[in-house]
């Protein structure tokens, strides 16, 4: 029998060990910091972000993006506040999505465009083309009842904020209406938050759709949507006391009427009339 | 101080009515200082207790809304309570020019005074008067200490700053008692007494009282501290209400409806009531707000929210406040279904649910309840925490800043200022309508 020489042998097992001892060394030595707080006898955060860019965070939910990151919902243990971030399979912070940063001046939320608590969060095709858009609706605590919507497009690992609705009196649904396997986002809202008879009356609806990856206003698309808010503004129309409103009021109607008869219309127009006369209001008010 | 009769060196005991005449010597504020002592029923070896009672220039101190109830007036030295104890009365009074008397009626023989005296002091422009005392008195069981007599003054706040030690087997404990009522503690134990030690403050601290409870201008106010063990009472600092500024005091205002002939002023009072109470339940902590809440801005908010629930839509006749809604998470933190802290003391910091719940149940069925916790909501928002290390410390923000966290939507909640703070400051709603005159 030929002799096997044991040196390739010797060579393999070295350089096996050399890499054995390089990833464990890479796994155990891995830094992951947080702060805690100890607070009623409690230590928080319960599950901290590890490595976080700023303390005390703590993850409410999690969304499995792929084997190793996770879209996370953060909230401070302290502060009110929801924030969105990739973590890592171990909880450790990889990244903000656009627009979910938390960030803290004294205790308040800078640019709190995501909201204070979660409503709802998923991940959906809209537009039929295979490829799930993440959306999520979240609320913050005030009497405008406002209801921010977040639209994300999510291809590679990266997440691309497509729409931004942040109004007041709000509700965000998504359903397929017309069933033609595209789904609309149905955003329910109100031109004002000042007082219940703004919120419950300057209604408005808009249909958002996504083309070619965009979203556009398909309101006209869906005139069976609007007769409904000829409703609500029929009584302040009618009505003496709501005469501030009255301009507002037929400017929402002409608007319904468009989308009725299949013209695009929207309510920005209104906001602008009633932003129009809440400054003669307030500058007459200055003058006096 | 001019002493007018008796020292610490020189007691003396009163037998009958003894007429103590002074004079001043200009029109001014006078703080007239009374340190007694009487004794109770068993030491005398009777079954009545000793009492002194005092008038000035013949105007009696009696209990707060009695003509006659000179006896167990909190101006007067009852044996009964001090059980022979030293006790200090301090009035702080308007005197003119001239001659004026102080008369001591004994009810027995069983009383001593060891010191009459009074000052003149100094009203700022601020109407604060700001006393240097550092009083510590004998030993004592829970029994009265000092008090302090406004008469024809009103009172906006008090800052009482005092330094406490635990001593032995029992500590150094302040309760304060403004016209008859117990000023709470936020403790869940003795709740009735303000300051309290521990055996971990053997070495002593200096702890600040400032209570924002007002007192209305009449012919007199009471400010009781009963003490027990022997605290100090380093300074105490009064914001008062003159009869110049009368005026000044914050009232509700009254708003008019000419065109629907509403009642805009309908919930006045549960505003005032819950507003006093809010304002009551912070200025007793560590870090009390700088400005009290003003219950016209409150007003003002509830007008704005709802025309004080004329306006019926999102539940507006019974949330007049818009705060308890499930659209709304301010309703979900007060319950307890979100978790939201606030600050407690400077060791502490607790879920506002929890917080509050020991104050009421959190539950809006009515009005009042919706101003009672739309206003907990609007104080929430007015506060945070400067920093996440111990010794806590909380910051204020200025109300306007509360309110707009009130609202807290970004795109129109300055609008949503413009229109409460026209309707606060000049009567004006956004319909242009005129509700109040200045």
């Amino acid at each position: 029998m030929g002799k096997i020489s044991r040196k390739p042998l010797l060579i393999f097992s070295l350089l096996f060990f050399c890499l054995l001892t390089v990833l464990m060394y890479q796994r155990f030595s891995e830094k992951r910091s947080y702060l805690t707080i100890e607070t009623g006898g409690e230590i928080y955060p319960k599950n901290p972000v590890f490595n976080a860019p700023i303390d005390y965070l703590d993850i409410l939910k999690k969304i499995n993006l792929s084997p190793h990151t996770n879209l996370s919902l953060v909230r401070h243990a302290m502060f009110s506040g929801a924030g969105l971030a990739i973590t890592d399979d171990k909880d450790v912070f990889i990244n903000w999505i656009p627009e979910g940063e938390l960030a803290f001046k004294q205790g308040s939320i800078i640019d709190n465009s995501l909201g204070d608590v979660l409503y709802w969060w998923k991940f959906e095709d809209l537009d039929a083309n295979n490829t799930q858009e993440f959306m999520a609706e979240f609320g913050i605590a005030g009497s405008s009842f406002t209801h921010p919507f977040h639209l994300y497009s999510y291809n590679n690992g990266k997440f691309t904020l497509l729409l931004k609705l942040i109004k007041a009196s709000s509700k965000t649904e998504v359903k397929d209406l017309n069933n033609d396997g595209q789904k609309e986002i149905i955003h329910q809202f109100s031109l004002s938050g000042s007082g219940a008879f703004d919120k419950a009356t300057l209604r408005w609806k808009d249909i958002w759709r996504l083309k070619d990856g965009n979203p556009v206003k398909v309101n006209n698309e869906f005139p069976e949507q609007y007769p409904e808010l000829l409703d609500i503004y029929k009584e302040p129309l009618l009505s003496e006391e709501q005469k501030f409103f009255h301009p507002v009021f037929l400017c929402l109607k002409e608007k319904v009427e468009s989308n009725i008869n299949g013209i695009l219309a929207d309510s920005e127009d209104c906001a602008n009339i009633l932003h129009r006369q809440y400054e003669e209001v307030f500058t007459k008010i200055g003058q006096k | 101080m001019s002493t007018i009769k008796g020292s610490y060196s020189l007691h003396y005991s009163l037998q009958s009515p003894d007429i103590l005449n002074f004079t001043t010597p200009k029109n001014a504020y006078y703080i007239i200082k009374i340190i007694g002592r009487a004794k109770s029923e068993k030491q005398r070896n009777s079954t009545d207790d000793e009492e002194v009672t005092i008038s000035i220039d013949n105007k009696t101190f009696p209990k707060i809304n009695t003509k006659k109830g000179l006896l167990n007036s909190p101006a007067s030295i009852n044996g009964g309570n001090l059980h022979n104890k030293e006790k200090i009365i301090f009035f702080i009074t308007y005197l003119e020019t001239g001659q004026h008397t102080i008369t001591l009626t004994p009810q027995h023989q069983d009383a001593e005074i060891i010191n009459v005296s009074f000052e003149e002091i100094t009203i700022n422009a601020d109407n604060k008067v700001n006393l240097p005392l550092n009083i510590k008195l004998e030993d004592r069981d829970k029994c009265n200490w000092i008090t302090f007599v406004l008469i024809n003054l009103g009172l906006r706040s008090v800052n009482i700053q005092t330094h406490i030690k635990w001593q032995w087997l029992d500590g150094d404990d302040i309760q304060i008692i403004l016209n008859g009522e117990i000023q709470q503690s936020n403790t869940t134990f003795r709740k009735d007494w303000i300051l309290k030690t521990t055996p971990l403050d053997i070495f002593g601290k200096i702890e600040t009282i400032h209570l924002t409870q007002e007192l209305p201008l009449q012919e007199h106010n009471y400010i009781e501290i009963n003490a027990d063990k022997t605290p100090t009472l380093n300074s105490i600092t009064f914001q008062l209400i003159t009869e110049h500024n009368k005026q000044e005091t914050p009232t509700i205002k009254q708003y008019k409806d000419e065109i629907y002939n509403r009642d805009y002023n309908r919930y006045d009072e549960h505003i005032l009531t819950a507003v006093n109470y809010w304002n009551n339940f912070f200025s007793k902590q560590q870090y009390p707000p700088p400005t009290p809440l003003d219950p016209n801005l409150v007003k003002a908010m509830v007008y704005r929210e709802s025309k004080m629930g004329y306006d019926t839509r999102n539940n507006g006749a019974i949330d007049v406040m818009q705060v308890w809604d499930e659209r709304n998470p301010a309703k979900s933190t007060i319950i307890g279904d979100i978790s939201e802290r606030e600050f407690v003391d400077s060791d502490t910091t607790d879920f506002i649910h929890n917080i509050f719940k020991k104050e009421a149940t959190p539950e809006v069925l009515t009005p009042k309840d919706s101003i009672f916790w739309g206003i907990s909501w609007l104080y929430h928002k007015d506060q945070t925490l400067e920093n996440l290390i111990k010794p806590y410390t909380r910051v204020w923000f200025p109300w306007e800043q509360a309110i707009r966290r009130y609202n807290a939507n970004p795109e129109i909640v300055e609008k949503y200022i413009s229109e409460v703070y026209s309707i606060y400051e000049t009567g004006i709603d956004s319909d242009g309508n005129l509700l109040w005159e200045k």
